[in-house]
Protein backbone atom coordinates (compact mmCIF):
# COMPACT_ATOMS: atom_id res chain seq x y z
CA UNK A 1 0.00 0.00 0.00
CA UNK A 2 1.46 3.37 -1.04
CA UNK A 3 1.87 5.61 2.36
CA UNK A 4 0.39 9.25 2.24
CA UNK A 5 3.29 11.30 1.54
CA UNK A 6 4.08 9.11 -1.58
CA UNK A 7 0.65 9.67 -2.70
CA UNK A 8 1.13 13.38 -2.17
CA UNK A 9 4.51 13.22 -3.82
CA UNK A 10 2.79 11.51 -6.74
CA UNK A 11 0.12 13.61 -6.74
CA UNK A 12 1.97 16.87 -6.86
CA UNK A 13 4.20 15.35 -9.28
CA UNK A 14 0.66 14.81 -11.55
CA UNK A 15 -0.44 18.57 -10.93
CA UNK A 16 -1.03 19.85 -14.70
CA UNK A 17 -2.49 23.30 -14.92
CA UNK A 18 -6.22 22.39 -15.11
CA UNK A 19 -8.82 24.71 -16.44
CA UNK A 20 -11.40 25.76 -14.38
CA UNK A 21 -15.27 24.57 -14.59
CA UNK A 22 -17.33 27.74 -15.82
CA UNK A 23 -19.84 28.80 -13.59
CA UNK A 24 -22.72 25.93 -13.32
CA UNK A 25 -25.29 28.28 -14.63
CA UNK A 26 -23.26 29.37 -17.83
CA UNK A 27 -23.04 25.48 -18.68
CA UNK A 28 -26.55 25.19 -18.32
CA UNK A 29 -27.07 27.87 -20.51
CA UNK A 30 -25.14 26.01 -23.20
CA UNK A 31 -26.60 22.59 -22.57
CA UNK A 32 -30.13 24.36 -23.27
CA UNK A 33 -29.03 25.95 -25.70
CA UNK A 34 -27.70 23.00 -27.45
CA UNK A 35 -31.10 21.11 -26.55
CA UNK A 36 -33.14 24.19 -28.38
CA UNK A 37 -30.90 23.81 -31.47
CA UNK A 38 -31.72 19.94 -30.93
CA UNK A 39 -35.31 20.64 -30.95
CA UNK A 40 -35.32 22.91 -33.58
CA UNK A 41 -33.67 20.82 -35.91
CA UNK A 42 -35.61 17.97 -35.34
CA UNK A 43 -38.96 20.82 -35.84
CA UNK A 44 -37.28 21.30 -39.46
CA UNK A 45 -37.07 17.70 -40.37
CA UNK A 46 -40.24 16.51 -39.20
CA UNK A 47 -42.43 19.48 -38.85
CA UNK A 48 -44.84 20.70 -36.17
CA UNK A 49 -48.19 18.80 -35.64
CA UNK A 50 -50.65 19.98 -37.15
CA UNK A 51 -53.20 21.16 -34.90
CA UNK A 52 -50.43 23.41 -33.10
CA UNK A 53 -52.08 26.23 -33.19
CA UNK A 54 -55.77 25.03 -32.25
CA UNK A 55 -54.27 23.41 -29.04
CA UNK A 56 -51.99 26.40 -28.25
CA UNK A 57 -55.15 28.09 -27.70
CA UNK A 58 -56.10 25.84 -25.03
CA UNK A 59 -54.90 26.78 -21.35
CA UNK A 60 -53.97 23.91 -20.17
CA UNK A 61 -52.66 22.66 -23.36
CA UNK A 62 -50.39 25.76 -23.45
CA UNK A 63 -49.63 25.60 -19.69
CA UNK A 64 -48.47 21.97 -19.94
CA UNK A 65 -45.81 22.90 -22.70
CA UNK A 66 -44.56 25.64 -20.99
CA UNK A 67 -44.37 23.75 -17.67
CA UNK A 68 -43.00 20.87 -19.23
CA UNK A 69 -40.16 23.04 -20.62
CA UNK A 70 -39.83 25.33 -17.26
CA UNK A 71 -39.14 22.01 -15.72
CA UNK A 72 -36.52 20.77 -18.42
CA UNK A 73 -34.74 24.59 -17.57
CA UNK A 74 -35.13 24.45 -13.95
CA UNK A 75 -33.67 20.57 -13.72
CA UNK A 76 -30.80 21.32 -15.91
CA UNK A 77 -30.13 23.99 -13.39
CA UNK A 78 -30.08 21.95 -10.43
CA UNK A 79 -28.16 19.16 -11.77
CA UNK A 80 -25.54 21.28 -12.98
CA UNK A 81 -25.67 23.10 -10.08
CA UNK A 82 -25.76 20.19 -7.68
CA UNK A 83 -22.75 18.33 -9.79
CA UNK A 84 -20.93 20.43 -7.59
CA UNK A 85 -19.50 19.64 -4.54
CA UNK A 86 -19.81 22.43 -2.51
CA UNK A 87 -23.26 23.36 -3.44
CA UNK A 88 -26.68 22.01 -1.39
CA UNK A 89 -28.50 19.54 -1.70
CA UNK A 90 -31.79 21.77 -1.50
CA UNK A 91 -31.10 22.84 -5.06
CA UNK A 92 -32.53 19.57 -6.14
CA UNK A 93 -36.42 20.82 -5.17
CA UNK A 94 -35.89 23.47 -7.84
CA UNK A 95 -37.63 21.67 -10.46
CA UNK A 96 -40.22 21.15 -7.98
CA UNK A 97 -43.04 23.77 -8.73
CA UNK A 98 -43.10 23.27 -11.92
CA UNK A 99 -42.96 19.34 -12.24
CA UNK A 100 -46.01 19.80 -9.95
CA UNK A 101 -47.79 22.02 -12.61
CA UNK A 102 -46.97 19.64 -15.64
CA UNK A 103 -47.68 16.70 -13.69
CA UNK A 104 -51.49 18.30 -13.14
CA UNK A 105 -51.79 19.48 -16.65
CA UNK A 106 -51.11 15.70 -17.78
CA UNK A 107 -53.93 14.55 -15.25
CA UNK A 108 -56.06 17.29 -16.30
CA UNK A 109 -55.64 16.15 -20.01
CA UNK A 110 -56.46 12.82 -19.24
CA UNK A 111 -58.84 13.51 -16.98
CA UNK A 112 -60.50 15.71 -20.23
CA UNK A 113 -59.76 13.75 -22.71
CA UNK A 114 -60.97 10.55 -21.30
CA UNK A 115 -64.18 11.78 -22.53
CA UNK A 116 -63.56 12.82 -25.99
CA UNK A 117 -61.20 9.36 -26.66
CA UNK A 118 -61.91 7.52 -29.67
CA UNK A 119 -60.68 4.46 -31.01
CA UNK A 120 -59.25 6.18 -34.03
CA UNK A 121 -57.43 8.81 -32.33
CA UNK A 122 -54.17 7.90 -32.92
CA UNK A 123 -52.77 6.19 -35.77
CA UNK A 124 -50.65 3.54 -35.23
CA UNK A 125 -47.72 5.10 -38.09
CA UNK A 126 -47.59 8.09 -34.81
CA UNK A 127 -46.25 5.99 -31.98
CA UNK A 128 -42.88 5.12 -34.36
CA UNK A 129 -42.37 8.46 -34.80
CA UNK A 130 -43.15 9.18 -31.68
CA UNK A 131 -40.46 6.82 -30.21
CA UNK A 132 -37.87 8.02 -33.49
CA UNK A 133 -38.39 11.90 -31.78
CA UNK A 134 -37.69 10.32 -28.61
CA UNK A 135 -34.75 8.76 -29.33
CA UNK A 136 -33.53 11.21 -31.00
CA UNK A 137 -34.20 14.05 -28.73
CA UNK A 138 -33.26 12.24 -25.64
CA UNK A 139 -30.09 10.52 -26.42
CA UNK A 140 -28.01 13.05 -27.69
CA UNK A 141 -29.59 15.46 -24.44
CA UNK A 142 -28.09 12.33 -22.48
CA UNK A 143 -24.95 11.88 -23.49
CA UNK A 144 -23.97 15.36 -23.31
CA UNK A 145 -25.19 15.71 -19.97
CA UNK A 146 -23.02 12.75 -19.24
CA UNK A 147 -20.33 14.29 -20.43
CA UNK A 148 -20.62 17.99 -19.12
CA UNK A 149 -21.11 16.39 -15.96
CA UNK A 150 -18.83 13.49 -15.28
CA UNK A 151 -16.89 15.46 -12.44
CA UNK A 152 -20.04 14.12 -10.67
CA UNK A 153 -19.17 10.53 -11.19
CA UNK A 154 -17.27 10.70 -7.44
CA UNK A 155 -19.56 12.80 -5.40
CA UNK A 156 -23.80 12.65 -6.03
CA UNK A 157 -23.62 10.61 -9.31
CA UNK A 158 -27.53 9.10 -8.84
CA UNK A 159 -28.62 12.55 -7.77
CA UNK A 160 -27.12 14.32 -10.37
CA UNK A 161 -28.56 11.66 -12.81
CA UNK A 162 -31.95 11.50 -11.91
CA UNK A 163 -32.17 15.38 -11.70
CA UNK A 164 -30.51 15.46 -15.72
CA UNK A 165 -32.79 13.03 -16.60
CA UNK A 166 -35.74 14.46 -15.38
CA UNK A 167 -34.63 17.50 -17.71
CA UNK A 168 -33.81 15.65 -20.45
CA UNK A 169 -37.61 13.72 -20.37
CA UNK A 170 -38.94 16.85 -19.59
CA UNK A 171 -37.37 18.93 -22.78
CA UNK A 172 -38.24 15.79 -24.69
CA UNK A 173 -41.73 15.78 -23.28
CA UNK A 174 -42.08 19.40 -24.52
CA UNK A 175 -40.77 18.39 -27.90
CA UNK A 176 -43.34 15.11 -28.47
CA UNK A 177 -46.03 17.18 -27.49
CA UNK A 178 -45.03 20.04 -29.73
CA UNK A 179 -43.98 17.50 -32.95
CA UNK A 180 -47.24 14.96 -32.43
CA UNK A 181 -50.74 14.65 -32.55
CA UNK A 182 -50.88 13.02 -29.04
CA UNK A 183 -54.31 13.35 -27.56
CA UNK A 184 -55.42 10.08 -26.16
CA UNK A 185 -55.70 9.62 -22.57
CA UNK A 186 -53.40 6.54 -22.98
CA UNK A 187 -50.50 7.88 -25.34
CA UNK A 188 -50.12 11.07 -23.31
CA UNK A 189 -50.01 9.18 -19.87
CA UNK A 190 -46.85 6.91 -22.29
CA UNK A 191 -45.29 9.29 -23.75
CA UNK A 192 -45.23 12.11 -20.85
CA UNK A 193 -45.62 10.62 -17.87
CA UNK A 194 -44.23 6.89 -18.96
CA UNK A 195 -41.19 8.38 -20.93
CA UNK A 196 -40.54 10.42 -17.98
CA UNK A 197 -40.41 7.43 -15.93
CA UNK A 198 -38.72 5.34 -17.80
CA UNK A 199 -35.60 7.62 -18.34
CA UNK A 200 -35.54 8.24 -14.38
CA UNK A 201 -35.34 4.21 -13.95
CA UNK A 202 -33.14 4.29 -16.61
CA UNK A 203 -30.95 7.07 -14.60
CA UNK A 204 -31.34 5.53 -11.35
CA UNK A 205 -30.01 2.19 -12.68
CA UNK A 206 -27.04 2.67 -15.04
CA UNK A 207 -26.48 6.57 -14.40
CA UNK A 208 -23.70 6.45 -11.82
CA UNK A 209 -22.30 3.56 -13.82
CA UNK A 210 -22.41 6.06 -16.99
CA UNK A 211 -20.89 8.34 -15.08
CA UNK A 212 -18.06 6.55 -13.33
CA UNK A 213 -17.14 4.75 -17.05
CA UNK A 214 -17.46 8.33 -18.55
CA UNK A 215 -15.54 9.92 -16.13
CA UNK A 216 -12.66 7.04 -16.30
CA UNK A 217 -12.68 7.05 -20.23
CA UNK A 218 -11.88 11.04 -20.10
CA UNK A 219 -9.65 11.35 -17.47
CA UNK A 220 -7.41 8.36 -18.89
CA UNK A 221 -7.86 10.14 -22.54
CA UNK A 222 -6.25 13.10 -20.62
CA UNK A 223 -3.67 11.54 -18.78
CA UNK B 1 -18.98 32.16 24.72
CA UNK B 2 -17.82 29.20 25.12
CA UNK B 3 -18.00 26.53 28.26
CA UNK B 4 -16.25 23.52 28.06
CA UNK B 5 -14.25 21.58 30.83
CA UNK B 6 -11.19 21.19 28.46
CA UNK B 7 -9.82 24.46 27.17
CA UNK B 8 -7.30 24.26 29.18
CA UNK B 9 -5.70 21.38 27.16
CA UNK B 10 -6.23 24.04 24.14
CA UNK B 11 -5.59 26.78 25.69
CA UNK B 12 -7.84 30.09 26.17
CA UNK B 13 -8.93 31.37 22.15
CA UNK B 14 -6.81 34.30 21.01
CA UNK B 15 -8.31 34.49 17.61
CA UNK B 16 -10.57 32.85 15.35
CA UNK B 17 -11.06 32.85 11.53
CA UNK B 18 -14.73 32.79 10.18
CA UNK B 19 -12.97 30.30 6.96
CA UNK B 20 -16.25 29.27 6.02
CA UNK B 21 -20.27 28.46 7.23
CA UNK B 22 -19.14 25.25 9.19
CA UNK B 23 -15.48 25.90 10.03
CA UNK B 24 -13.58 28.33 12.03
CA UNK B 25 -9.64 28.38 12.65
CA UNK B 26 -9.00 28.99 15.83
CA UNK B 27 -5.81 30.19 17.49
CA UNK B 28 -5.16 29.39 21.37
CA UNK B 29 -2.10 30.18 23.40
CA UNK B 30 -1.37 26.16 22.33
CA UNK B 31 -1.30 26.34 19.25
CA UNK B 32 -3.76 26.47 15.91
CA UNK B 33 -6.72 24.69 15.51
CA UNK B 34 -9.27 23.90 13.21
CA UNK B 35 -12.99 23.98 14.57
CA UNK B 36 -16.40 22.23 12.63
CA UNK B 37 -19.40 23.68 13.44
CA UNK B 38 -21.88 21.08 14.35
CA UNK B 39 -24.15 20.74 13.59
CA UNK B 40 -23.07 21.70 9.84
CA UNK B 41 -25.02 24.88 10.23
CA UNK B 42 -25.19 28.59 11.33
CA UNK B 43 -26.12 29.29 14.66
CA UNK B 44 -28.81 32.38 13.52
CA UNK B 45 -30.57 33.04 16.75
CA UNK B 46 -29.50 33.46 20.16
CA UNK B 47 -31.97 30.42 21.09
CA UNK B 48 -30.00 28.02 19.53
CA UNK B 49 -27.49 25.82 21.01
CA UNK B 50 -24.32 23.92 18.98
CA UNK B 51 -21.23 23.10 19.92
CA UNK B 52 -17.81 22.76 17.63
CA UNK B 53 -15.84 20.30 17.19
CA UNK B 54 -12.04 21.31 17.84
CA UNK B 55 -9.16 19.68 15.71
CA UNK B 56 -5.58 20.36 16.51
CA UNK B 57 -3.88 20.71 13.37
CA UNK B 58 -0.69 19.68 14.39
CA UNK B 59 -1.96 16.78 16.51
CA UNK B 60 -5.18 15.12 14.58
CA UNK B 61 -6.13 12.78 17.39
CA UNK B 62 -6.58 15.26 20.15
CA UNK B 63 -10.20 16.22 19.33
CA UNK B 64 -12.05 17.99 21.46
CA UNK B 65 -15.51 19.20 21.79
CA UNK B 66 -16.28 22.58 22.74
CA UNK B 67 -19.93 24.02 23.76
CA UNK B 68 -21.24 27.12 22.95
CA UNK B 69 -23.68 28.95 23.12
CA UNK B 70 -24.63 31.44 20.54
CA UNK B 71 -22.47 31.87 17.29
CA UNK B 72 -23.22 35.48 17.46
CA UNK B 73 -21.43 35.81 21.34
CA UNK B 74 -18.91 34.26 19.91
CA UNK B 75 -18.10 36.75 17.76
CA UNK B 76 -18.83 39.68 19.10
CA UNK B 77 -16.64 38.36 21.88
CA UNK B 78 -14.12 38.34 19.85
CA UNK B 79 -14.45 40.82 17.67
CA UNK B 80 -14.25 43.33 21.01
CA UNK B 81 -11.34 41.29 21.78
CA UNK B 82 -9.44 41.72 18.79
CA UNK B 83 -11.03 44.31 16.72
CA UNK B 84 -8.36 44.58 14.03
CA UNK B 85 -8.91 40.41 12.96
CA UNK B 86 -12.45 39.38 13.40
CA UNK B 87 -13.74 41.71 9.92
CA UNK B 88 -10.43 41.24 8.07
CA UNK B 89 -10.80 37.40 8.89
CA UNK B 90 -14.91 36.99 8.47
CA UNK B 91 -14.98 38.61 5.20
CA UNK B 92 -15.29 36.47 2.27
CA UNK B 93 -13.08 37.07 -0.58
CA UNK B 94 -15.29 38.17 -3.92
CA UNK B 95 -12.63 37.00 -6.33
CA UNK B 96 -9.52 35.36 -6.98
CA UNK B 97 -7.76 38.65 -6.51
CA UNK B 98 -9.41 39.08 -3.28
CA UNK B 99 -8.49 35.70 -2.37
CA UNK B 100 -4.78 36.11 -3.34
CA UNK B 101 -4.27 39.13 -1.84
CA UNK B 102 -6.16 38.52 1.30
CA UNK B 103 -3.52 35.97 2.41
CA UNK B 104 -3.59 37.06 5.53
CA UNK B 105 -6.99 36.41 6.23
CA UNK B 106 -6.79 33.29 7.77
CA UNK B 107 -6.58 29.69 6.90
CA UNK B 108 -9.78 29.62 4.68
CA UNK B 109 -8.26 32.41 2.41
CA UNK B 110 -4.65 30.91 2.54
CA UNK B 111 -6.02 27.58 1.28
CA UNK B 112 -8.40 28.79 -1.48
CA UNK B 113 -5.50 30.91 -3.16
CA UNK B 114 -3.06 27.91 -2.73
CA UNK B 115 -5.62 25.43 -4.60
CA UNK B 116 -6.07 28.60 -7.19
CA UNK B 117 -2.26 28.61 -7.75
CA UNK B 118 -2.50 24.38 -7.70
CA UNK B 119 -4.85 24.95 -10.60
CA UNK B 120 -2.50 26.92 -12.44
CA UNK B 121 -0.53 24.21 -12.12
CA UNK B 122 1.88 25.75 -9.24
CA UNK B 123 3.46 22.06 -7.61
CA UNK B 124 4.84 23.64 -4.46
CA UNK B 125 1.53 25.19 -3.20
CA UNK B 126 -0.05 22.19 -4.28
CA UNK B 127 2.14 20.13 -2.04
CA UNK B 128 1.31 22.77 0.73
CA UNK B 129 -2.22 22.66 0.09
CA UNK B 130 -2.55 18.89 0.14
CA UNK B 131 0.02 18.28 3.39
CA UNK B 132 -2.50 21.49 5.00
CA UNK B 133 -5.61 19.30 4.62
CA UNK B 134 -4.66 15.80 5.31
CA UNK B 135 -4.70 16.50 8.98
CA UNK B 136 -8.32 17.72 8.90
CA UNK B 137 -9.27 14.89 6.29
CA UNK B 138 -7.78 12.21 8.96
CA UNK B 139 -9.70 14.00 11.69
CA UNK B 140 -13.17 13.78 9.50
CA UNK B 141 -12.45 9.78 8.29
CA UNK B 142 -11.41 9.16 12.09
CA UNK B 143 -14.87 10.28 13.37
CA UNK B 144 -16.67 7.41 10.88
CA UNK B 145 -14.15 4.91 10.77
CA UNK B 146 -12.37 3.23 13.51
CA UNK B 147 -9.57 0.85 11.92
CA UNK B 148 -6.98 3.08 10.87
CA UNK B 149 -5.44 1.09 8.14
CA UNK B 150 -9.22 2.04 7.01
CA UNK B 151 -8.87 5.79 7.72
CA UNK B 152 -5.68 5.75 5.69
CA UNK B 153 -6.93 4.65 3.02
CA UNK B 154 -10.15 6.69 3.33
CA UNK B 155 -7.74 9.92 3.32
CA UNK B 156 -5.90 8.68 0.32
CA UNK B 157 -9.20 8.05 -1.80
CA UNK B 158 -10.14 11.59 -0.54
CA UNK B 159 -6.82 13.32 -1.75
CA UNK B 160 -7.01 10.95 -5.47
CA UNK B 161 -10.44 12.86 -5.78
CA UNK B 162 -9.30 16.54 -5.10
CA UNK B 163 -6.39 15.42 -7.56
CA UNK B 164 -9.41 14.35 -10.21
CA UNK B 165 -12.24 17.36 -9.62
CA UNK B 166 -9.64 19.85 -8.58
CA UNK B 167 -10.91 21.95 -11.37
CA UNK B 168 -14.48 22.42 -9.98
CA UNK B 169 -13.08 24.31 -7.39
CA UNK B 170 -14.42 27.73 -7.74
CA UNK B 171 -11.39 30.28 -5.78
CA UNK B 172 -14.04 32.88 -4.85
CA UNK B 173 -16.36 30.42 -2.72
CA UNK B 174 -14.97 28.90 0.32
CA UNK B 175 -12.65 26.29 0.02
CA UNK B 176 -13.66 24.42 3.35
CA UNK B 177 -16.96 23.37 2.32
CA UNK B 178 -15.66 22.02 -0.65
CA UNK B 179 -13.18 19.79 0.66
CA UNK B 180 -15.39 18.83 3.28
CA UNK B 181 -18.38 17.99 1.00
CA UNK B 182 -15.48 15.43 -1.31
CA UNK B 183 -14.58 14.00 1.97
CA UNK B 184 -17.59 13.42 3.44
CA UNK B 185 -19.19 11.78 0.37
CA UNK B 186 -16.09 9.61 -0.28
CA UNK B 187 -16.49 8.56 3.56
CA UNK B 188 -19.83 7.83 3.29
CA UNK B 189 -19.38 5.86 0.29
CA UNK B 190 -16.43 3.40 1.63
CA UNK B 191 -19.04 3.03 4.62
CA UNK B 192 -21.84 2.06 2.30
CA UNK B 193 -19.89 -0.34 0.21
CA UNK B 194 -18.20 -1.55 3.24
CA UNK B 195 -21.98 -2.40 5.07
CA UNK B 196 -22.61 -4.10 1.67
CA UNK B 197 -19.91 -6.34 1.24
CA UNK B 198 -20.25 -7.47 5.39
CA UNK B 199 -23.90 -8.09 3.93
CA UNK B 200 -22.57 -10.47 1.69
CA UNK B 201 -19.80 -12.01 3.55
CA UNK B 202 -20.43 -14.95 6.50
CA UNK B 203 -18.80 -15.78 9.54
CA UNK B 204 -16.79 -18.69 9.33
CA UNK B 205 -17.17 -20.96 12.60
CA UNK B 206 -15.01 -24.25 13.38
CA UNK B 207 -18.07 -26.25 12.22
CA UNK B 208 -17.54 -25.01 8.74
CA UNK B 209 -14.48 -25.92 8.65
CA UNK B 210 -13.45 -29.09 6.27
CA UNK B 211 -9.84 -30.50 5.93
CA UNK B 212 -8.12 -31.81 2.89
CA UNK B 213 -5.09 -33.93 5.45
CA UNK B 214 -5.65 -35.15 8.92
CA UNK B 215 -2.95 -32.41 10.20
CA UNK B 216 -5.61 -30.24 11.81
CA UNK B 217 -6.77 -33.13 14.19
CA UNK B 218 -2.92 -33.77 15.74
CA UNK B 219 -4.88 -33.14 18.73
CA UNK B 220 -6.85 -36.01 19.30
CA UNK B 221 -3.94 -38.09 17.87
CA UNK B 222 -2.09 -36.91 20.55
CA UNK B 223 -4.97 -38.03 23.07
CA UNK B 224 -4.61 -41.35 21.44
CA UNK B 225 -1.15 -41.33 22.26
CA UNK B 226 -1.09 -40.48 25.97
CA UNK B 227 -4.24 -42.71 26.56
CA UNK B 228 -2.15 -45.99 24.71
CA UNK B 229 1.05 -44.56 27.01
CA UNK B 230 -1.15 -44.88 29.95
CA UNK B 231 -2.62 -48.15 28.53
CA UNK B 232 0.74 -50.39 28.00
CA UNK B 233 1.87 -49.08 31.66
CA UNK B 234 -1.17 -50.77 32.82
CA UNK B 235 0.19 -53.92 31.16
CA UNK B 236 1.52 -57.04 33.27
CA UNK B 237 5.55 -56.73 32.87
CA UNK B 238 5.65 -59.67 30.11
CA UNK B 239 2.94 -58.53 27.97
CA UNK B 240 4.32 -54.27 28.56
CA UNK B 241 8.05 -56.19 27.47
CA UNK B 242 6.96 -57.72 24.46
CA UNK B 243 5.00 -54.42 22.79
CA UNK B 244 7.80 -52.13 24.14
CA UNK B 245 10.52 -53.96 21.81
CA UNK B 246 8.24 -55.45 19.05
CA UNK B 247 5.83 -52.32 18.62
CA UNK B 248 7.54 -49.45 20.01
CA UNK B 249 11.24 -49.95 19.19
CA UNK B 250 9.94 -52.14 16.09
CA UNK B 251 12.76 -54.79 17.40
CA UNK B 252 12.73 -58.50 14.97
CA UNK B 253 11.68 -61.54 16.92
CA UNK B 254 15.00 -62.88 17.16
CA UNK B 255 16.34 -59.18 18.59
CA UNK B 256 13.88 -58.78 21.18
CA UNK B 257 14.26 -62.83 22.19
CA UNK B 258 18.01 -62.30 22.93
CA UNK B 259 17.61 -58.76 24.75
CA UNK B 260 14.59 -59.68 26.73
CA UNK B 261 15.25 -63.31 27.61
CA UNK B 262 12.13 -64.55 26.82
CA UNK B 263 11.42 -67.13 23.78
CA UNK B 264 9.93 -66.31 20.52
CA UNK B 265 6.75 -68.12 21.41
CA UNK B 266 6.32 -66.44 24.47
CA UNK B 267 7.08 -63.02 23.42
CA UNK B 268 4.56 -64.07 19.91
CA UNK B 269 1.37 -64.97 22.65
CA UNK B 270 2.88 -62.20 25.46
CA UNK B 271 2.47 -59.63 21.88
CA UNK B 272 -0.62 -61.14 21.28
CA UNK B 273 -2.49 -60.86 24.52
CA UNK B 274 -0.99 -57.33 25.01
CA UNK B 275 -2.58 -56.34 21.79
CA UNK B 276 -6.08 -58.02 22.90
CA UNK B 277 -5.83 -56.65 26.94
CA UNK B 278 -5.24 -52.82 24.82
CA UNK B 279 -7.76 -53.23 22.71
CA UNK B 280 -10.00 -53.80 25.11
CA UNK B 281 -9.23 -50.82 27.71
CA UNK B 282 -8.70 -48.64 24.69
CA UNK B 283 -12.01 -49.65 22.95
CA UNK B 284 -13.62 -49.36 26.85
CA UNK B 285 -12.46 -46.15 27.26
CA UNK B 286 -14.14 -44.86 23.62
CA UNK B 287 -17.15 -46.53 24.49
CA UNK B 288 -17.40 -44.61 28.05
CA UNK B 289 -16.66 -41.42 25.93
Amino acid sequence: MITTPDLIAALVEDATPVRRLRPPLARATAWLIFAVLLIAALGALHGLRTDLAEHLLQPVFTLGIVASFVTGVLAAVAAFLVSLPDRSRLWLLLPAPSVAVWMSTIGYGCLTDWVSLEPDGVRVGETLRCFVTLILTGLPLSLVFLVMLRHAAPLRPTMVAITGSLSVAAITATALSVFHNLDATVMILIWNLGTSVLIIALACTLGPKMFSWVSKRLILDRA
Amino acid sequence: MIQAANTSRIGSLNRVDWCSRRVRCLTTTRGSYSAMLYPYRPVRSARERGYITIVCSSQPAHVHTLHLTCQRKLRRRHAARHPASTPMSSRRPSSLKDATDVASAGRYCDRAALMARAQAGEREAYRRLLEDITPFIRALASRRLRDPSEVEDAMQDVLLTVHVIRHTYDPSRPFAPWLAAIANRRIIDRLRSRARSNLRQTQLSPKHETFLVAEPKLEYTGSDAAALRTAIDGLPSGQRQAIKLLKLEEMSLKEAAAQSGMSIAALKVATHRAVSSLRKMLGGQRRSK
